[in-house]
């Protein structure tokens, strides 16, 4: 009863009250606290592995530092996989960095800093390019990003390649072939790798006896040291496929690609048949400018059916130029078994161009093919953080 | 309640303390519930790894010749376009194309549920919105996210 009698028995009272509250504020802040901190800390790491993703990723689409690092792959700070232009891939970076992926993972992955990345660069079609992950396996929360490039390639041998020129500083082809005449010719800059200099006087020339008349595809990277409006007289021939051999071979039953007319206006795809009867598909290249690399494909089919069903089809940088010949009787009545690459003949009319992956098939490709030979394939760059 | 107990009720001195103390203790736990409380907000992290994507697949088509191809045949009725953009962007998410011309003109290019439903689509959905320009036309895609 003396307790709540006076007013020390209040002064306790209300002390108690205090206490009691300070408890229960305390309480529900340290609760509230062990509750909320985990959550806001795995949000906080979460959105920290979010930004770091995308910065991985915008490394990975970045040409990487330095920007050749392909040649030193084990020195390289970061690893880009795009050549000078953004969203345009190198596939030497991306073949080194999957050779570099399988010995040194751990040299990858640090130069992305913390976090264990996976890299897979894949076609749309799912054919993997590029496939770098941990050694081992992980069992923890992955987070990725697609990004999307595309891949220009070389040229590549397939069933039906009859002859293919990288000239990465050799002339021999891809199978082994060797050229029957090469002299004056050297190599310079390519559109991939190395490309072979053809200028006046230069010779380079193989032997295209398996090559068929029937039908084929001539495909090749040209850069020209002119412009393509230059007010010249001079011929330039990128390819020559004819009977016989220089000196004296007939200019009929030949397969040829160049200009030739005044202003280079008249560059054309020909074939002269056996009575020297010309087929041509013309085509402006007015606006070629020199040094500038061009992707020229040609192609033809029912040569020699002995009916009017023959066509030719003449493309410029991925697309169809000029009129296509078609439903025409073409009669070649001589193997054509010499090829000259940059002249006629090895004789006159030089390229004074480099060439690059030249490529000879037995089959008329597609519009389809030759577009993607030149645009390349679209693929796709996934990023992903582990943990 | 025998009499001393009535003295510390009947004081309005104490009274007043008492629930100024339980006044100001319900304030702080409001307030600090309040302020404290876990306030996940939903990250943009999807919308802005979507619109990553899109700008990405748009620029690899234009790269790959197949933006212009696509908009000079108006490839809608092909299909084309439509798988192409399907293989790229994430699957849990549907899209419409549409292209403006450099004069002005324009038309839809491709829909996840076919051209008619394009215009409806714009009018009820909540979606993001890609702009892609190119020389002679501008490309916008919405995409929105779809749950199955």
């Amino acid at each position: 009863m003396k307790f709540f009698s006076g007013k020390k028995a209040i002064a306790n009272v209300e002390f108690i009250i205090s206490i009691a509250v300070f408890l229960v504020v305390i309480s529900f802040v340290t609760i509230t606290a062990f509750n909320v901190l985990p959550v806001f800390h795995r949000e906080t790491l979460s959105e920290g592995s979010k930004a770091g993703l995308y910065q991985f990723s915008e490394l990975v689409v970045s040409e990487g530092y330095p920007k050749n690092w392909s040649d030193d792959a084990r020195n390289t700070k970061t690893y880009g996989l795009s050549s000078q232009e953004r969203y345009i891939l190198d596939a030497e970076k991306i073949s080194t960095l999957d050779s570099l992926c399988k010995t040194d993972y751990e040299k990858i992955r640090d130069s992305f800093g913390e976090y264990d990345i996976k890299l897979v660069v894949e076609r749309l079609n799912g054919t993997v390019l590029l496939d770098c992950q941990p050694p081992i396996k992980q069992l923890s929360r992955e987070l990725y990003i697609d990004r999307f490039g595309v891949l220009r390639e070389p040229l590549k041998p397939d069933v039906n390649t009859m002859l293919l020129l990288h000239f990465d500083n050799s002339y021999d082809g891809y199978s082994g072939e060797t050229p029957v005449q090469q002299s004056g010719t050297s190599f310079t800059g390519g559109r991939f790798d190395e490309a072979v200099l053809v200028e006046n006087n230069d010779v380079l020339s193989y032997s295209g006896s398996e090559i068929q008349q029937m039908q084929g595809t001539v495909e090749m990277w040209v850069r020209p040291e002119w412009n393509g409006n230059d007010d010249s007289t001079t011929n330039n021939y990128f390819f020559d496929f004819r009977p016989g051999w220089y000196p004296s071979p007939p200019d009929f039953n030949a397969i040829r690609i160049g200009q030739n007319g005044v202003a280079h206006e008249l560059f054309a795809f020909k074939i002269a048949d056996k009575n020297n009867v010309s087929y041509a598909i013309n085509a402006s290249i007015n606006n070629w400018n020199a040094g500038q690399w061009h992707y020229i494909a040609a192609t033809w089919k029912n040569v020699n059916s002995g009916y009017p069903n023959a066509e030719m089809h003449f493309y410029i940088d991925g697309k169809e130029v000029g009129n296509p010949v078609t439903n025409s009787l073409i009669t070649l009545n001589e193997t054509p078994n010499s090829i000259y690459i940059g002249s006629v003949r090895g004789v006159m009319n030089f390229a004074n161009a480099a060439i690059d992956e030249v490529r000879i098939s037995n089959i008329s490709r597609s519009e389809e093919e030759i577009f993607k030979n030149y645009f390349g394939d679209i693929v796709r760059i996934r990023t992903t953080v582990i943990g | 309640m025998n009499g001393a107990t009535m003295k510390i009720f009947s004081g309005s001195k104490g009274i007043m303390r008492i629930l100024e103390v339980v006044i100001a203790s319900i304030v702080l736990l409001a307030a600090l519930s309040y302020f404290i409380s876990p306030q996940i907000t939903q990250s943009d992290w999807q919308t802005a790894n979507i619109q990553t994507e899109t700008q990405d697949a748009l620029a690899a088509l234009d790269k790959a010749g197949l933006l212009d191809k696509y908009v000079a045949e108006r490839d809608g009725g092909g299909y084309d376009l439509y798988n192409k953009l399907s293989a790229m962007l994430p699957v849990q998410t549907d899209f419409s194309m549409n292209v403006v011309l450099i004069n002005g003109s324009s038309y839809d290019l491709c829909c996840s549920f076919g051209q008619s439903c394009c215009k409806d689509i714009r009018n009820v959905k909540s979606y993001t919105k890609i702009s892609y320009i190119s020389t002679n036309y501008t490309v916008s895609v919405l995409v929105w996210r779809v749950f199955y």
